[in-house]
């Protein structure tokens, strides 16, 4: 802008002095030939200026307008790139959550297993003890009270209680355990980590779980592995 | 599009050059996928995951680690055919074909493939067989070590020889590389196949199982679903032990002895856990000297070391090669990737592809503490205790141990520090706070204190000092490097302001004078003239002849003065 001006400033000055010029030329005597010729290029040559200004201001208008389209543009996509990049990170972050969670749902199982295992073999003792003509001893009197299993039956319930409440939390979060026992192997949600040659139904059945596979509804969160049916006249037939 | 295979013997993954960076194209999830190829009864064909899924139920129709057999004459029976190496490998390369493919939404058709440098020429042949049998054109087989090289842009670097140390999950190669003059060349090459994060894996799995037969009489290796949950927890526990000092190793009921549940619950140290592979890592060093033998070299002339596997991780393999050679090692790129992207940058020059090196956000700095060092009695004050190296991929997280200088010492300043020198007030210092309270975790012995440092891309440190008995802590944060862009930040701005704002500066004119060229109203011999003129002043503006290009460029202006005027 100060270009512009600048130009103006100098084409009015110049102006001023082509007046006094022709002020003073019309005066005594008529322009010489050589004065028009003279005034006629500084005319042009300030014509070129003020052109070349005119193009350098158009030419500056329009890069700014560029400038700032590129500008809005890059912001409107860095916006929505952030916002890509937030739902991503926070799904994977969520996903990561679930995942180290799991090994906690895995203790629990572990520990439920454990006491149930704990209450049938109290429960095969106390049969033991009830056809057993020998009255009972103050240790033995312990396994046979109704009220002693019921401790550790409730005790163990409330563990299974704990369990659904934290497979309802994955539930609402899309995770829920891959189906395995009784189910065809699937290399997509199953691992074999060991076979059996005693099963039910067709080879390639799984006939038990050794650690609980979680699923989403866009993939597999920890595949389930699994213990398969293979038949022994099956192995090496292939 | 030309991609960057890694084809690995445990993994495989593939990579382009996008933007001017290389990256890895992920399979969903997986940014690598196994090499692990089978054939289901069903009759379907599995390549990576699911094929490794079924390798236990059905071996004789799953192969694995097939790359130890390229180049002989091996032929794998699968699904009731003979196959060659090279075939079973390309059912690997069209699945990362595929990969490619759904990653870019196009056909993709070209491939550089890596090779270790061991290979021979037949091992070689039968990976670009393997590349063609998958469909691909193979542009070139490059040597991994090569494609680390390239991962870190050393090819644009002075000349230079550098040493690549590969410790991966099943094998270790170190090689030594020279750069001369943008060419990349394996001078030799040592390893060993058999050897790799697994053992450090299965080395602390039995520590741990000696531990808990020696407690409670039971073997756990006897227990094939207690072995595999031991690896697991051992294998979890290593990658713990790269950035903590101690880590938990626990897994409840893991058996039961007359009935009793018995859990493992045991806190490895560091220390331990490299005692305990401490044989292993010596032989890794046998290869660099054999290495350097071979290549006629002595560990002065070696300028760069790249670590490159996932076991580099092991913050003892960094401190190892770091003193044995006297270099600090470079590993700010994903070592587990470093090989397949190095195979993209490669594609990428062939390609033509404009490659920046790979950026990633490192601390520029070591940060650390000041410490007393005690030596043959003597107290050395005024150390520096280096927490975070520099050249660390940020964010990251690192904790160490120390204890206090005198027993009955309850309090300690933690001074933290950022630079380079080993005598810590030569450093930065960047803040400082007091822990008071200490107790030890046996009367008469110093206190035990654990520091963490918590580093962010933005250079924001926060320290925490934790009594190791009492559990109670105190933390500060503090500006590691005052508001400094990362390295891919400036790229990126950069790039932005070439494209937007600094186009090239085109002469005004010259513009004005095309603009008006795509008019109608110019005469055929005004036109040429035109023409003729701005092809002028082109040329004398690509030669650079600025006397030249002004008076041509005044023409034009009479010129278009003349016509628009």
């Amino acid at each position: 802008m100060s270009e512009r001006r600048q130009v103006w400033e100098t084409l009015s000055k110049l102006l001023t002095r082509l007046e006094e010029d022709i002020d003073a030329s019309l005066g005594p005597k008529a322009p010489s030939e050589s004065t028009l010729e003279e005034l006629e290029k500084e005319i042009r040559r300030l014509g070129k200026t003020q052109f070349k200004t005119n193009a350098l201001v158009e030419e500056q208008s329009t890069r700014w307008e560029e400038v700032l389209a590129g500008l809005r543009a890059a912001q409107e996509q860095r916006d929505q790139l952030v916002e890509e990049l937030v739902r991503a990170r926070v799904a994977a972050r969520e996903m990561e959550l679930l995942e180290a969670f799991l090994p906690v749902l895995d203790g629990l199982e572990h520990a439920i297993a454990s006491g149930q295992r704990y209450l049938e073999m109290r429960d095969r003792a106390a049969e033991v003890l009830r056809t057993s003509p020998n009255p009972p001893t103050a240790a033995q009197a312990i396994i046979l009270s109704p009220a002693d299993r019921a401790k550790l039956a409730g005790w163990l319930d409330g563990l299974r209680l704990l369990r659904e409440r934290l497979l309802a939390i994955l539930k609402a979060c899309g995770v829920t355990p891959i189906p395995t026992v009784g189910h065809q192997f699937d290399p997509y949600l199953h691992v074999a980590v060991a076979t059996s040659k005693v099963g039910e139904g067709a080879p390639g059945t799984i006939v038990a779980e050794e650690r609980r596979g979680y699923r989403t509804p866009s993939g597999v969160l920890r595949y389930a592995e699994v213990i398969v049916y293979r038949p022994e006249s099956e192995a090496g037939t292939d | 599009m030309i991609v960057g295979i890694d084809l690995g013997t445990t993994n495989s993954g593939v990579a382009i050059v996008q933007d001017g960076m290389p990256r890895m194209l992920p399979n969903g999830e997986e940014r690598i996928i196994p090499s692990v190829v089978g054939y289901s009864p069903n009759g379907q064909w599995l390549v990576g995951t699911p094929a490794r899924n079924q390798y236990i139920l059905y071996p004789e129709n799953t192969v694995r680690s097939i790359k130890r057999s390229m180049g002989t004459d091996l032929r794998v029976q699968l699904g009731g055919r003979q196959f060659t190496p090279q075939e079973i490998s390309s059912f690997i390369l069209r699945e990362l074909k595929n990969i490619a493919e759904r990653n870019l939404g196009c056909e993709v058709n070209e491939a550089v493939i890596t090779v270790p440098a061991y290979f021979s020429d037949a091992a070689r042949q039968a990976t670009r067989d393997a590349g063609q049998i998958a469909g691909f054109d193979v542009r070139r087989i490059i040597n991994e070590p090569t494609a680390a090289a390239l991962a870190y842009g050393l090819n644009k670097a002075e000349d230079q020889l550098v040493l690549v140390y590969d410790l991966g999950g099943g094998t270790f190669d170190v090689s030594l590389v020279e750069l001369m003059g943008g060419i990349v060349e394996v001078r030799a090459s040592h390893g060993n196949t058999r050897l790799g994060g697994d053992d450090f894996d299965l080395r602390l799995a039995e520590l741990v199982a000696d531990r808990f037969e020696k407690e409670h009489g039971v073997d756990l290796r006897q227990d094939r679903r207690a072995w595999a949950r031991l690896l697991r927890a051992a294998e979890m526990t290593k990658i713990e032990l790269s950035s903590h000092p101690f880590a938990w190793l626990r897994e409840e009921y893991i058996a039961e002895k007359k009935g009793v549940p018995l859990h493992l619950e045991y806190e490895i140290s560091r220390h331990e856990f490299i005692e305990a592979i401490r044989d292993l890592l010596d032989q890794t060093l046998d290869s660099v000297d054999h290495v350097l033998k071979d290549a006629n070299v002595t560990a002065d002339d070696i300028s760069q070391v790249l670590l490159v596997g996932g076991s580099t991780r092991i913050p003892a393999v960094w401190e190892l090669v770091a003193n044995y050679l006297d270099i600090e090692p470079h590993m700010s790129i994903n070592p587990e990737e470093a090989v397949a992207l190095g195979a993209g940058v490669q594609a990428a020059i062939i390609d033509g592809v404009p490659i920046d090196a790979i950026l990633v956000d490192v601390t520029p700095h070591s940060l650390g503490i000041q410490v007393a060092e005690i030596r043959m009695g003597r107290i050395i004050p005024d150390r520096y205790s280096v927490i975070i190296r520099r050249n660390t991929t940020v964010p990251v997280t690192k904790e160490e141990v120390y204890s206090t200088v005198y027993p009955d010492q309850d309090t300690v300043e933690i001074a933290v520090y950022q630079g380079e020198s080993q005598i810590a007030s030569e450093n930065t210092l960047l803040g400082k706070f007091l822990i008071h309270g200490l107790k030890p975790e046996r009367p008469g012995e110093p206190a035990t204190v654990t520091v963490r440092f918590d580093l962010d891309v933005n250079g924001i440190l926060k320290v925490t000092a934790r009594d190791r008995y009492t559990g109670q802590q105190k933390e500060i944060t503090v500006e590691a490097s005052k508001a400094r862009l990362s390295e891919s930040e400036i790229l990126q701005a950069r790039r932005w302001m070439a494209e937007t704002v600094t186009k090239p500066e085109d002469s005004v004119l010259l513009r004005r004078a095309r603009q008006l060229l795509s008019r109608d109203e110019l005469k055929p011999a005004e036109r040429e003239e035109l023409e003729d003129l701005i092809a002028e002043v082109e040329a004398a503006r690509a030669n650079g002849d600025t006397g030249l290009v002004e008076e041509l460029e005044e023409r034009l202006l009479d010129m278009l003065f003349d016509l628009e005027g």
